[in-house]
């Protein structure tokens, strides 16, 4: 048998399912999740293409997977029972956090969001570092024991321990787990210095705080995923889905378990970059329109852009991860009238119970899916006939809360519920561009998720892409996007620099560490040396400003040059960010960073069969449609009947398993060798 | 013409999206630290009169939608394509508020006719005057605080000015700064223009113009609805900044709120005259100004948040603002620090609407904590180094439906601290605690938010730390409906020790090799009978260290024993509690201070001090005032009757001894 890649990414609803043989098979399914237990849903998928593809479990090669445990853990609370050691003064950082209240809240009636470890779970320790990392108060260990003592009595699952400073010394803090070991040889113990090493102790408390909710959640789950392949013979060698788009092993999944906690919208993103490669996009902007959101991401030069200002729900992730920009807008999104008159759509959804109106599971309200059924756009059955839709409950929902409200007709209600949602979308998709300064003609939107193909041909239009480009599953393309992944792991260390004064051996000597974690790291992997990339970056700002801008550490050594070509590339991505540079002022280097990657042997993605070049597709039936400017029966195509070389012509629709792609008049779409749908305004 | 819902739907999302666009530019563009740090700017859209139709949400300071700008850019005489104007004068038409903040606006031009005008301003670091930075308290003319430009235009069809931004940089301390933040300003208008012809482009002309219109009729709608839910009537309430100069008295204001059917009116008589120092308020009487409506907008968004937010919810309401006093100064006096007596003046304006809703509104958010600066010596370098330490701020009232949040909200703003370990970063200073203070929030059903606290300690001789904004150390935050009064703020030199001092309200302070400084602010007020709190949320506070067991069974009734709600003994408690009716006081409860204060500054004496000091010249009224309070502090027990007879007997007493007063009456 040959050699073949299995990806699984496990989302709320569904577990998508990918198999791609190095022969050039190639398999997709669907199983649905099962949040009391998501390694259920991983199995059923695997039994169901293992099954049909019949390839055996001993010759899969490589099991990638991305999975929703650790996010969902914090998002519902859910994690471990987590205590925390603290130095003694210090205990509410993490209560007190930054006041950070949204700009967007009623100061007067803003409820901060309950953190993941109360104060009543936080123990005091007498202990202090200093910021260069020397000790003005060594760890009172009777102190800490008893300390240790208390948490234990609170039953703990996990501890986190964040000690101020200890970026810039962890002794403090890793006699403090060897007490907590001595203590409680079974519960996780997550380390401030091992999580983030960086300083700003609050984001720092929250990434090791929340890590240790979810340290044991994520461990439980993995030993139940090695059991279970054990028992299919799966040996291949298994790698979970991060948050910074790429993959790390199960072992360091159970260490830095919310490494994995964005890894959802991590993965879209990078099945965005690889589909737009092999079409030859490298600027893309991707818009995975789901069931309640709408999730955006910027790739520039085939990389999705980073961000070390994430967040998870309420609380602030200062880990690298990839910048995704969400709003509450999808198929879900539900349509109401308010009080005087005005015609919202979400961030209010239908989700999956009771759904869209035409689900009929008794959801009455209309959702952005009711409006495209009643348009025609949807087909009245999904997932090739399993699933009906009821246009009648869709057209009822629209006429009695929309139509009727406003003294409009269902058909101007359905158009405006989808303008209103498409204009919000677009405001998303300038959020990341042109707010950015970037102009929308230099990218490819792709769009895809259920939804996305529905209303790219509209956003594209709108936003002023020139291309528009929907992959052929763009249901399953962050299960794709698994396959596309590398190992990457990221190391920090803040070790703040201030002009004129910046010690040279100081950072060679951070450098030299962060390089051996990074070697370690792709050691345990066993990862080729001609498959090694290690590079290095580092944090820089002027002097007194709050946020840092990171910057590729140019050449493999620290001395004057390197830090003064660092400094001006600092000054020309300010720049190019922020419009000005001001080359006089002090540049302070606060973090040290290095990436390392092992790049992964991939199995490329076949190619499908081939006509002429524009030869015209042929169209599997026709509909009465509303693709804007009234019904009209347009064609219908069969997304699995285009050939690379086909083209259809728009108005026209084109149907697959599951989702529709809305081509509009004036737009053709071409299919290339990997049967994507490149579409482009032709009238324009 | 009237638009159809969905097209306003959708214009009312493009105008915030253009307004956002800006904020997005100004932000990206900006060069000072400063606007970066705060996001103390505003962008904006108005109508040609000035309204405000649409701002940002996300970025900048998101409260100001009852800017209007008609004052200003009426007193240019004449647009041409091209112009961009800007002022940053607290005394030209009151749009500007103190002379940091540099106001400018932008007329669209779509053939030959104004349709809109594009709007903002920014917090500049420094526009020159007596000190750094342009503000501080001890001043008393606004001419130390800076240069001040009357409306003028920086842009000329499409040209710079020179002559005025050379005057204008000549003037301040960081020109570089001011003239980057000026063009990202500048650039945010231009943003903004082209988001507007993009949007007439998509809509037409007269669709856009109709649906500015319907926008702001929009929110009025909305705002008048709310309005309706509220019973009519008038309802009084007044509260005091601590002191009216440093060492000085009492300084309140005083607001009757008058609510009939959809409409209120804010009446601000009762407030004390204006002070010689950086506090006052330039509203210039106006009575829709934005630094009353913000509190207002506040009201309503918290009575119903689906509210969409322009300056046509401010339609509902109007004001009177006597002149001469500290809600309407005249000029010159000087206003920088206004910032201290809007927070006064927003929890004012709550005092009085939670009283016609009181199981919709929050009590009293805490207030008092100051913004930090401290300027020490680094002992390595020998060089002075000087860092902004980040606010110390309070939590937020309780509110009817849970506790206040705990050390933010309300009156500390959207300011972020600044992390422990940055502050050790850039000041050589050691500290020694950052936590919440314990049994700072005020006690209810719903909690007052609890203070936070910062204990530090200096390691260099003539180490100077600047505590703007001070104040509660004598007045408590109030709490409603049984809820009690929030702590008092704290400034203490050396805790503890046998040199411990209580700094009171002051603001500047030099301290030495060895000394630690205690600074919180106070604490919030609670909501609601502090006996019907559940037991279990008492314990819960109690284990949080929010609470002291003693404070648990003094102001709770609840009786803790061994970690566990002694159900029994507390039942018994709260039985004894409750029969004591001098337990709660009334609607409020302002603390043991206020209560004492206003034994003796009855309302019957303060209505009589607000009428003799009216009939004054307003140069007279502050003088004339700290006598009264002298003598009345002076009177023997027995000879007050809390009538007012007194006030006017003093009063009298003031004039025979100072002839000059007589000539000016």
């Amino acid at each position: 048998m040959s050699e073949h890649a299995l990806a699984l990414d496990v989302g709320g609803t569904f577990t998508d399912v990918i198999l791609v043989g190095k022969d050039g098979g190639l398999w997709t399914a669907k199983a649905s999740s099962v949040p009391s237990d998501p390694s259920r849903g991983f199995f059923d998928g695997v039994d169901k293409i293992l099954g049909q593809s019949a390839v055996p479990g001993s010759s899969v090669t490589r099991l990638l997977h991305g999975s929703t445990v650790a996010t969902n853990a914090i998002l519902e609370g859910r994690s471990a029972r987590t205590g925390m050691l603290v130095t003694e003064g210090f205990k509410y950082i993490l209560e007190i956090g930054r006041a950070e209240v949204p700009r967007a809240a009623n100061l007067f009636a803003w409820v901060k969001p309950d953190r993941p470890v109360q104060p009543r779970m936080i123990a005091e320790v007498p202990e202090r570092m200093l910021l260069d990392g020397s000790v003005e108060r060594p760890l009172d260990e009777e102190a800490c024991r008893a300390a240790v003592r208390r948490l234990k009595a609170l039953g703990v699952e996990s501890v986190a321990v964040v000690f101020l400073h200890s970026y810039a010394n962890p002794e403090h803090e890793r006699r403090a787990a060897g007490i907590l070991r001595e203590a409680m040889p079974e519960v996780d113990i997550s380390l401030s210095s091992d999580v983030l090493p960086v300083f700003r102790e609050y984001e720092r408390s929250m990434a090791t705080a929340l890590n240790a909710g979810v340290q044991p959640v994520v461990g439980r789950y993995i030993g139940r995923l090695r059991r279970g392949m054990a028992e299919r013979d799966l040996t291949a060698p298994f790698y979970v889905m991060k948050s910074n788009g790429g993959v790390f092993s199960p072992e360091q999944a159970e260490k830095q378990s919310i490494e994995m906690a964005l890894s959802g919208p991590a993965a879209g993103a990078q099945g965005a970059a690889y589909v737009g490669a092999l079409a030859g996009a490298k600027d893309i902007i991707t818009i995975d329109i789901g069931g309640t959101s709408a999730d955006v991401c910027l790739i520039r030069d085939g990389v999705p852009a980073i961000t070390k200002d994430g967040e998870i729900g309420p609380f602030p992730l200062s880990i690298p991860i990839v910048d995704i920009h969400t709003i509450g807008a999808g198929g879900g999104s539900i349509a109401s009238v308010t009080a005087q008159g005005a015609l919202v759509v979400g961030p209010r959804s239908a989700g999956a119970d009771p759904g869209p109106a035409c689900y009929g599971k008794g959801g009455d309200e209309p959702t952005v899916t009711d409006a495209n059924l009643l348009l025609g756009r949807v087909p009245p059955h999904l997932l090739d006939g399993e699933m009906a839709l009821d246009p009648a409950l869709a057209e009822k929902a629209i006429r009695t809360r929309v139509a009727e409200p406003l003294g409009i007709d269902t058909v101007a209600a359905a158009e405006g519920i989808l303008a209103i949602v498409n204009n919000n979308m677009v405001g998303a998709l300038k959020v990341v561009s042109v707010e950015k300064g970037l102009d929308p003609r230099d990218f490819t939107l792709c769009a895809f998720g259920g939804a996305g193909p529905m209303h790219g041909g509209d956003l594209a239009r709108q936003f002023g892409t020139r291309r528009l480009l929907i992959p052929r599953h763009p249901g399953i393309l962050c299960a794709l996007g698994l396959l596309a992944t590398d190992l990457q792991y990221d190391f920090a260390r803040t070790r703040l620099q201030r002009p004129p004064n910046y010690d040279l051996e100081d950072m060679a000597a951070a450098y030299r560490v962060l390089r051996a974690d990074a070697v370690a790291a792709l050691d345990a992997e066993a990862v080729r040396l001609a498959n090694r990339r290690l590079s290095r970056s580092a944090d820089l700002r002027y002097a007194r400003q709050g946020v840092e801008i990171t910057v590729d550490f140019p050449g493999d050594s620290v001395d004057a040059a390197a830090v003064a070509r660092l400094v001006d590339e600092f000054h020309a991505l300010h720049e190019r960010l922020y419009t000005f540079a001001d080359r006089t002022a002090p540049v302070e280097i606060v973090n040290l960073r290095v990436t390392a990657t092992g790049v992964m042997d991939k199995i490329e993605l076949p190619e499908i069969g081939a006509v002429a070049e524009g030869t015209p597709a042929p169209a599997a039936g026709e509909r009465r449609a509303h693709l804007g400017g009234g019904f009209a029966t347009v064609p219908v195509y069969r997304r699995e009947e285009l050939l690379a070389g086909h083209v259809v012509v728009g108005p026209a629709i084109v149907d697959q398993l599951d989702t529709t792609t809305v081509i509009l008049a004036g737009q053709s779409a071409v299919t290339d060798r990997y049967g994507s749908l490149s579409i482009t305004d032709t009238e324009a | 013409m009237t638009v159809d819902k969905v097209t306003l739907e959708i214009l009312k999302n493009h105008c915030r999206a253009a307004a956002e666009s800006m904020a997005f530019t100004l932000y990206r563009t900006a060069h000072s630290t400063f606007v970066k740090e705060t996001e103390d700017f505003t962008t904006g859209l108005t109508t040609p009169d000035g309204e405000t139709f649409a701002t940002p949400v996300e970025l900048g300071a998101t409260w100001f939608v009852g800017l209007n700008y008609g004052t200003v850019i009426r007193m240019i005489d004449h647009y041409d394509e091209g112009d961009i104007c800007m002022t940053n004068d607290p005394y030209s038409g009151h749009v500007c508020t103190h002379s940091p903040d540099m106001h400018i606006w932008k007329p669209v031009f779509h053939d030959g006719e104004i349709v809109c005008f594009v709007v903002g301003h920014i917090h500049n670091t420094d526009v020159g005057g007596a000190v750094p930075a342009s503000i501080s308290r001890t001043l008393s003319e606004v001419h130390q605080e800076g240069i001040r430009i009357p409306p003028a235009k920086v842009v000329k069809r499409g040209e710079f000015n020179q002559e005025l931004i050379d005057v204008m940089l000549a003037n301040v301390r960081m020109p570089e700064q001011n003239w980057g933040d000026l063009k990202a300003q500048i650039a945010a208008m231009n943003t903004g223009e082209r988001r507007v012809h993009e949007m007439i482009a998509k809509f037409g002309v007269e669709t856009f113009k109709a649906g500015i219109a319907g926008l702001l009729d929009y929110a009025e709608s909305q705002a008048r609805a709310i309005m309706a839910t509220l019973p009519d009537g008038d309802y009084f309430f007044s509260d005091y900044l601590d002191e009216d100069a440093a060492g000085g008295f009492p300084c309140r204001i005083a607001l009757t709120l008058r609510i009939r059917g959809e409409t209120c009116e804010l009446d601000f008589t009762g407030s004390d005259p204006q002070i010689e120092s950086s506090v006052n308020m330039p509203t210039g009487g106006q009575p829709r100004h934005a630094l009353l409506m913000v509190g207002f907008v506040y009201i309503l968004y918290s009575l119903d948040p689906t509210l969409f937010l322009n300056s046509g919810v401010c339609r509902v309401a109007t004001s009177v603002l006597p002149e001469g006093t500290i809600v309407n100064p005249q000029f010159p006096a000087a206003v920088g620090l206004r910032t201290l007596s809007v927070q006064r003046l927003q929890g004012v304006i709550f005092g009085a609407f939670v009283q016609a809703a009181p199981d919709r509104l929050p009590s009293s958010p805490a207030s008092g904590g100051p913004i930090m600066n401290v300027n020490t010596i680094d002992n390595r370098t020998g060089r002075r180094v000087m860092a902004a330490t980040g606010p110390i701020t309070g939590g937020a009232g309780g509110n009817p439906y849970r506790d206040g949040t705990e050390g933010s909200g309300a009156n500390a703003s959207f300011l972020k601290n600044t992390p422990v370990e940055v502050n050790e970063a850039e000041v050589p200073f050691k500290i020694l605690r950052y936590g919440l203070t314990l049994d700072s929030g005020g006690a209810g059903k719903h909690r007052g938010g609890n203070a936070i606290e910062m204990v530090f300690q200096a390691h260099a001789p003539n180490t100077r730390v600047t505590a703007r904004n001070r104040d509660r150390t004598r007045f408590s935050s109030w709490g409603v409906l049984g809820g009690r009064a929030g702590s008092h703020s704290r400034f203490v030199l050396n805790p503890g020790s046998d040199r411990e001092t209580n700094l009171g309200n002051i603001d500047i302070l030099t301290i030495g090799p060895g000394d630690v400084v205690h600074i919180g602010s106070g604490g919030a007020g609670g909501w609601g009978d502090p006996l019907e709190r559940e037991p279990e949320a008492v314990l819960r506070d109690v284990r949080r260290g929010f609470v002291s067991q003693a404070a648990a069974e003094r102001d709770y009734g609840v009786v803790l024993f061994d970690g566990k709600v002694d159900e029994e003994a507390t039942r018994r408690r709260r039985e004894a509690m409750a029969v004591d009716t001098a337990r709660t006081g009334g609607f409020f409860d302002y603390g043991a201070q206020r209560t004492a204060f206003e034994e003796v500054w009855t309302a019957a004496n303060y209505d009589a001090l607000t009428d003799v000091l009216s009939g004054l010249p307003v140069h007279w009224r502050f003088f004339v005032k700290h006598r009264i309070f002298e003598a009345i502090d002076d009177l023997d027990r027995d000879a007050r009757r809390g009538d007012g007879s007194e006030v006017r007997a003093v009063f009298a007493r003031v004039v025979d001894r100072y002839p000059q007063l007589k000539s000016a009456i």
